[in-house]
């Protein structure tokens, strides 16, 4: 947490609360999970730590955490507003949503729409959606099986030099260089192209190198950022865990508000007047959706 | 929009700048004491070897340091591209007549300005050892009886002899490496791709730095 926890707090609930009301209209509810849980499969992140012989995570990430909860499979559209931490007790703000068991290809193009509208309605519009296979990558990997490693470690660091210096056939080289260097407004998989076809947003590429390697993911992953900061806003994908399909996204909210414009709330109306004629007038207001700022003149 | 490079002073900054000038970039030398300069398109800056990877993480768009520097950050960069200079070795280093086997080194106190490297090579050998941060002159440690070796690199081996130190267990293998920031890849995708392909072909104008013929 910052060091001035108020208004940073202050700041962070502006920017939730311009968030919620969006995440609903998309028919999403908001769910609330432990700081601190037991650690078991599929739990991932946080900063773990043993009480009586127990291990805990403090902040696990939040998808594993949903996962982790999920009694009963079956469609469930859920979002959330939470700190996670990686490893250190410095935590991240994040706001994210999770399509549980709904049809893949719709989940891809409903929370890429959601990612858009909730950019745009904090007033972000300078920003690029890049769209990573991890299939794609595993169709042309799976021929050198021996070589997955090095060349998963080549991808994470685009240097195409380790796959150039592998024992492998000229043919598979030639297709890992296609990938490293795909990056277009059209994708050369039927599903991502129907998915951009849907969203007709120039600003959503088809890029492989844009992956990323939390365990669960299973195909459509994605990075979300914009030229002005030099650091990802955010990104998501799709993944399967026991048996169960999800599609979900988690934006930070640090660079989300070193770029939003329209975050601040309305400004309170000021009353002033005597103690009990004045809150009369207040809960008035209040319950017709003003923000109130009181002082009173007894 | 214009591409930034971070770059150390030193040795690498000697050895990077032909490489650079082959590919197109001629690096600008600041002026006096100033730590940035700029050429026509590119802005550069010189900070310490350990910092590169450290400003092109936070917004920089390319820089150029040892990997013993980028292991030890842990920086969130992507490293297309590993040049053939600026290569060296970090090691277990012991006062001579000192040695013993990694197995043995249990529980050592360990002098280094790499903690989290050593770290990390040691828990890999399911060892534990104390480490003690220093920012430089690291050999002086064991001389100074507050650690029973150091990690640190070795070039010429030369400092060692001198300082009656002996190179023991190899960590890892140093070059210099290009880092790229990772949304800078996406901003300048095809700038930055043609640019790591002409490093990887140095001398490919036929000219060096000062615009000869090779």
């Amino acid at each position: 947490m910052k060091k001035d926890v108020i208004s940073e707090s202050g700041r962070l609930a502006m920017l939730f609360g311009r968030m919620r009301p969006l995440l609903e209209n998309w028919g999403y509810r908001e769910v609330f999970l432990p700081t601190v849980e037991r650690d078991r499969e599929p739990l991932k992140k946080g900063l773990k730590t043993v009480i009586h012989n127990e291990v805990y995570r403090v902040g696990a990430d939040i998808t594993s955490q949903v996962l982790a909860s999920l009694k009963q499979p079956g469609p469930c559209k859920l979002f959330y507003f939470s700190e996670t931490l990686e490893s250190s007790p410095r935590g991240t703000w994040q706001a994210g949503a999770e399509w549980l068991n709904g049809p893949p290809e719709q989940s891809g193009v409903e929370m890429l729409s959601m990612v858009i509208t909730l950019l745009q309605a904090i007033g972000i519009h300078d920003f690029f959606i890049d769209l990573g296979s991890l299939k794609g990558w595993e169709s042309v990997i799976s021929h050198v099986p021996e070589q997955r490693e090095t060349i998963w470690h080549a991808i994470h660091s685009r240097n195409f030099g380790l796959i150039e210096d592998l024992d492998i056939s000229p043919k598979v080289k030639e297709q890992l260089w296609n990938l490293f260097h795909y990056r277009r407004r059209e994708a050369n998989l039927p599903t991502f192209q129907r998915i951009m076809d849907c969203l007709a947003d120039e600003r959503v590429f088809m890029d492989y190198g844009s992956v990323r390697f939390l365990p669960y993911y299973e195909d459509l992953v994605f990075e979300v950022y914009s030229p002005e900061l030099a650091f990802p806003l955010g990104g998501g994908g799709e993944y399967r865990v026991n048996g169960n399909h999800g599609f979900g996204f988690a934006l930070d909210a640090a660079p989300l508000l070193s770029l939003a414009s329209s975050v601040d709330v309305s400004q309170p109306r000021k009353l002033r007047g005597p103690l009990q004629s004045v809150y009369q007038q207040a809960r008035e207001l209040v319950l017709r959706g003003q923000a109130v700022e009181v002082e009173t003149c007894d | 929009m214009r591409l930034s490079i971070a770059l150390p002073s030193g040795r690498i900054l000697q050895e990077a700048a032909p490489f650079l000038f082959r590919a197109g970039i001629e690096v600008v030398q600041p002026e006096g004491r100033k730590l940035q300069s700029t050429s026509q398109d590119v802005d550069f800056i010189f900070c310490r070897a350990f910092d590169v990877p450290v400003y092109v993480e936070h917004g920089i768009s390319l820089g150029i340091a040892g990997s013993d520097v980028v292991m030890e950050r842990g920086s969130d960069v992507f490293i297309p591209l590993e040049f053939p200079f600026g290569k060296c070795r970090l090691s277990v280093i012991f006062p001579r007549g000192k040695q013993v086997e990694l197995e043995r080194m249990d529980g050592f106190r360990i002098a280094t300005k790499y903690p989290r490297v050593t770290r990390q090579f040691f828990e890999a050998r399911e060892l534990e050892v104390r480490t003690v941060k220093l920012s430089g002159a690291v050999e002086l440690a064991p001389l100074a009886g507050i650690s029973d070796a150091i990690v640190d690199i070795v070039d010429s081996g030369r400092t060692l002899q001198e300082n009656g130190l002996v190179e023991s267990h190899l960590l890892m293998d140093v070059s210099a490496m290009l880092l790229v920031n990772r949304v800078a890849q996406k901003k300048f995708y095809g700038r930055i791709n043609e640019l790591v392909e002409r490093l990887k072909k140095p001398g490919e104008t036929g000219e060096d730095e000062r615009g000869n013929a090779l």
